[in-house]
């Protein structure tokens, strides 16, 4: 069966002297490998399109039976060139994409991570400032789609008193200091209430959220400690490490 | 299917260790040095025995190299105040078959892949750095942001000790006297002449973070169309950064 549909690159490998194996997040079919024979040459077809976090159409054959799939087409849908251009938008987005890679069964198809994936692209592109802010707000939707949606209570993030309180990795609810649960961990009330907004509100609330480096690292502390609680091993340490280093 | 023969068995097994090389072009390579006389054989195992045994790393590159520092470091031809940055040797004869470029080199040892766990710390930048300004370079340090700058203070305590300490000061120092012209000429310009992809954009964008409080002009080897390309098939994001990078004639 010859498949057209769009997807977003998730990694790209070299493969032999001249192709590449590429694992494709896409719209119909989710995660799946694919080669591209001589996409490596400099005149090839595929050009700049194999790049991870590329937003790409793509045509390949498509058998159930084989792991992975010949590329024979490959063209930008929207060119995000703007993430190219800043380091700290390249960070989040390969994070970004890191994250559906290690978290996304082979070809599960999920169209809600798919547009979610792409609308954090997009914002990552358009933005002018804060960027880094995206990455939480995409880690804590993620988590939603995948059915760990943190559980908010508006009055009690709202209750917390100056010495900050509790974030219950369990059920990602942000509780009292005086709560019991057995895993809790203890944040500052600034870093609970910024990770109760990154739980609930939309891009454009997120992206004017100013946060001072100490918060913004405690709530990128938070929301990595409730994903990793779920998904255990699961959760790519790579890119974190990476990532922790590039900000310094 | 196995070989009758256990030694050749053990040859398939050995050419299957390289990279690219599968079983099958294995046994092709395995058969093709049957047939081949006693002495090329030898003279192919006497090659990669010395790979092994005479090639080091240039300690002011790290470009593989005979001798230390190697022949592009050391020569008083080459302009020492241009640096070309490149991810691997590899990349230092693709320059280097241009003949255009006289200056010399800093070899990364790869690039900066978040996706591969490939960090700044794995790299020579470090290095590089302490090239371009010795006094600039940073400390070795594992800490995270928040603990590096509170230990700020006791690592700029200790510097001068560790500095006064370092096996590899008192070769910099031995190098000076040797070889002057790779030591005593201040780095005006770096090039990157890293890959055109997402991990190179990463790599050059953070080195030049690094370097330019340091004075150093930092610029970038032009990206866009190959000679006798076209460009009604080029991709977007490839003619959009032909276009960034144009030159006036």
């Amino acid at each position: 069966m010859i498949l057209r549909t769009e997807a977003v690159v998730l990694r790209a490998m070299k493969y032999g002297e001249t192709s590449q194996i590429a694992t494709l997040f896409t719209r119909e079919k989710g995660k799946l490998a694919v080669i591209a024979k001589g996409s490596r040459l400099p005149k090839s077809r595929f050009g700049s399109t194999l790049q991870p976090m590329s937003y790409t159409q793509v045509v390949f054959y498509y058998k159930a039976t084989r792991g992975l799939q010949t590329l024979t087409e490959s063209a930008h849908v929207q060119p995000f060139h703007n993430i190219g251009r800043d380091l700290e938008k390249m960070t989040v987005g390969l994070r970004a994409v890191e994250l559906v890679y290690a978290l996304m069964q082979e070809e599960q198809e999920h169209a809600d991570v798919f547009n979610l994936l792409l609308h954090t692209l997009s914002h990552l592109n358009d933005a002018t400032e804060r960027a880094r802010n995206l990455l939480p707000l995409f880690q804590m939707r993620l988590a939603a789609l995948l059915g760990f949606a943190p559980q908010i209570d508006r009055d009690i993030v709202a209750a917390l008193p100056e010495d900050g309180g509790l974030l219950d990795l369990d059920t990602g609810a942000v509780l009292p200091p005086d709560a019991l649960p057995t895993t809790a961990r203890k944040a500052s009330r600034t870093a609970l209430r910024a990770y109760a907004i990154f739980a609930r509100a939309d891009t454009e609330a997120v992206l004017r959220m100013h946060l001072e480096p100490p918060v913004r690292s405690e709530v990128e502390h938070l929301v990595d400690d409730y994903l990793r609680f779920h998904v255990e091993d699961a959760y790519p340490s790579r890119g974190e490490k990476v990532l922790s280093q590039l900000r310094r | 299917m196995q070989f009758t023969s256990e030694s050749v068995e053990a040859l398939v097994e050995q050419f299957t260790r390289l990279p690219t090389i599968g079983r099958k072009t294995a046994q092709r390579l395995a058969a093709y040095v049957l047939k081949m006389p006693r002495e090329d054989v030898v003279e192919i195992a006497k090659a990669l025995v010395a790979v092994k045994d005479h090639v080091k790393q240039c300690t002011i590159c790290y470009n593989v190299t005979d001798a230390d520092p190697c022949p592009i470091c050391r020569s008083p031809k080459r302009d020492h105040s241009v640096v070309c940055v490149v991810e691997e040797p590899n990349d230092v004869l693709a320059l280097e078959r241009t003949g255009e470029y006289r200056g010399v080199y800093h070899v990364l040892g790869g690039v900066i892949s978040p996706l591969d766990g490939v960090g700044p710390e794995d790299l020579h930048i470090r290095e590089l750095v302490a090239r371009l300004r010795p006094s600039a370079a940073p400390e070795p340090s594992d800490a995270p942001a928040e603990e590096a700058s509170s230990e700020a203070t006791s690592s700029e305590e200790t510097s001068s000790e560790a500095a006064s300490e370092s096996p590899e000061n008192g070769q910099v120092a031995e190098r000076s006297t040797l070889y002057p012209e790779a030591e005593d000429v201040e780095v005006q310009e770096v090039i990157l002449a890293v890959n055109p992809n997402v991990e190179g954009d990463t790599t050059a964008y953070y080195i030049s973070q690094l370097l330019k409080p340091l004075g150093v002009s930092v610029t970038r080897i032009a990206r866009g169309l190959p000679i006798g390309g076209d460009l009604e098939y080029a991709d977007e994001a490839t003619l959009s950064r032909a276009l960034e990078g144009r030159s006036s004639l």
